[in-house]
């Protein structure tokens, strides 16, 4: 794979289902480079499982294409496989099976390059293998199908909400994964709902709606970009005035004392006028990326 | 292809095992009751003369249910082991793919390297093979039992007759699965629309001996090509054979165009 080309590059991709009036995904295009985590996000319904279900070839595009490792998605796609773990949306595994059997079925289909990675991956999940996977709770099948996806050690990943049902604590093994595994330089595409756990993992973030990508942006520039919330308590009466003359800023008044101040960009006019007046406390939200993330839904330009 | 083959067939081994063992049953108590029923074939014979001609094409290819070959081709062959390998082959069509890819399990296949087509072939191998299989048993019971009960009928005839039943009951099964193959909406109907050529053809095989215009309709469906009792006499006209073998690898070749390139239905 050359280190220069993207990973996956889709160009015009379109997909409307036999007898449905609208395209499911329409002109789709993307790019997404060696070793990059990429987030797509968007509303149940926007697309994201559609596009990820043509990288894998599992449906066939109406119209337009993509390449994965430089390889046709729909005429190359085994070969694709070799270089790409995947994990559905909702996992579906063998009831019957137990783990390992699960696991060394799928291992017969695609010998992992190292037999012991299986076996670090159950242990970092903590998952039970050697139980039936209809006695299993969806977390713990959802780390079999963490697993799965993983075990062959892939250079590109598929991932369709991998953290559902997950733990906080295994979903924070699963942060911790993704950037180790990242810094080997393999290539990430996730689809969420979660907008913290995009913030944590991706470097970029693509936003998908009725079908068409409106926007895509790279976590630090949304941090740059985004909204941050302050809550700011007054030793005396806020100064309403001063605050409202700074630019890209909300204000609102919770008391006389007390403000919320929602400002955009570059904090430091901010913390000048802060530093004229006594502060008696301060508190920051973050960046909300799912005020973000509304505000692209709302058709609201940034 | 070994390991869906090796996990599938592993997958339905307790199933397999049933089957063998209702077979076997089955062989057995039709063929133990034998002796008896040679010994009063004579006044057996005088009651089913009363019979109507249908009535009796229904149930034997021969018209004589109490000769060795006509009570091995009416009680085994003819119709109910035609009937439960094929309900075994109807099955196994539908579901091997069918519920793999209900259950979401089909993409989890075809997410490692493997084509469609030598997926498609994996599920169609093991499906014969099972059919094979207890249609083997099947075959080498009612030899086994027709030594036992002295029924004069050479044993690799019988194991002829055995084969051609499971090669009879996998086109049946091939037709379920091709229709597997196309897609969702065609999916719900495997089943019925398999069983529809089975039993029409069954039906208008047997009561084309005597209602003559059913015989050319009678010509398109399997059945119309498998006689038993010619192959237990040892005349059976092998050709035969060709067209339900036709009929299979036409649905092979018919599942494999569609099910190439068709969209897979999510979950």
């Amino acid at each position: 794979m050359a280190d220069n080309l993207p990973v996956i590059e889709v160009s015009k991709l379109s997909k409307r289902y036999p007898g449905a009036s609208n395209f499911a995904i329409k002109d789709l295009n993307l790019k997404i480079n060696p070793g990059e985590v990429y987030g797509f996000l968007g509303p149940n319904g926007a697309g994201k499982s559609t596009t990820i279900r043509l990288l894998m070839n599992f449906i066939q595009p109406t119209s337009g294409g993509g390449k994965i490792a430089g390889r046709d998605i729909v005429t190359e796609s085994v070969a694709i496989k070799r270089q790409v773990g995947y994990l559905a949306g909702d996992v579906e595994l063998y009831p019957k099976m137990t783990g390992h059997q699960f696991l060394r079925y799928l291992s017969e289909l695609q010998p992992p390059k190292r037999a012991s990675y299986q076996q670090e991956l159950a242990k970092i999940f903590q998952a039970n293998l050697s139980r039936r996977i209809d006695t299993l709770s969806k977390g713990n099948r959802q780390k079999i199908g963490l697993i799965q996806a993983l075990m062959h050690e892939p250079e590109v990943l598929i991932l369709d909400e991998p953290t559902g049902g997950l733990d906080p604590l295994m979903q924070e093994a699963f942060y911790e994964l993704v950037k180790s595994t990242k810094a080997k330089g393999t290539t990430f595409f996730i689809s969420s709902h979660n907008l913290a756990e995009v913030q944590k993992m991706c470097d970029r973030v693509g936003f998908i709606r009725d079908g068409q990508l409106i926007s895509e942006v790279t976590i630090a520039d949304l941090s740059k970009t985004a909204v941050q919330t302050f809550d700011v308590t007054f030793a005396a009466e806020a100064p309403l005035l001063e605050l409202k003359k700074l630019k890209h800023t909300q204000v609102t008044s919770n008391s006389p004392s007390h403000v919320s101040v929602h400002i955009r960009g570059d904090l430091s006019p901010l913390f000048t006028v802060l530093a004229h007046h006594g502060v008696l406390s301060l508190d920051s939200r973050g960046i909300n990326l799912e005020e973000e993330f509304l505000r692209f839904y709302k058709g609201s330009k940034r | 292809m070994k390991p869906i083959i090796k996990w599938t067939v592993q997958a339905r081994r307790l199933s397999i095992l049933w089957w063998i063992l209702g077979i076997i049953a089955y062989v057995v108590l039709e063929l133990a009751f034998y002796p008896s029923i040679r010994d009063q074939a004579a006044e057996l014979e005088k009651s089913f003369s009363s019979l109507s001609d249908s009535a009796i094409a229904l149930f034997s290819d021969t018209g004589d249910f109490f000769s060795p070959v006509g009570y091995l081709s009416g009680q085994v062959f003819y119709l109910l082991m035609p009937m439960l390998l094929g309900i075994l082959a109807i099955g196994a069509g539908a579901s091997l793919v069918g519920r793999e890819e209900r259950e979401g399990t089909l993409e989890l296949l075809l997410s490692r390297p493997i084509s469609r087509s030598r997926l498609m072939a994996a599920k169609a191998v093991t499906g014969i093979f099972i059919i094979a299989v207890v249609g083997l048993v099947g075959g080498l019971a009612t030899a086994v039992m027709s030594k036992l009960v002295d029924l004069p009928i050479p044993f690799g005839n019988i194991m002829l007759a055995g084969v051609a039943s499971t090669v009879l009951a996998i086109s049946f099964g091939s037709v379920a699965f091709m229709i597997t193959m196309l897609g969702r909406s065609a999916r719900v109907a495997s089943v019925g629309l398999s069983s529809l050529v089975a039993l029409a053809g069954y039906l208008l095989t047997s009561l084309a001996s005597n209602v003559s215009w059913l015989s050319g309709p009678s010509k398109v469906f399997p059945f119309a090509y498998y006689h038993p009792a010619e192959i237990l006499e040892g005349n059976y006209n092998w050709l035969n054979m060709l067209f339900i073998v036709g009929v299979i690898a036409l649905c092979g070749v018919v599942s494999w165009i569609a099910f190439r390139r068709r969209d897979l239905i999510s979950s």
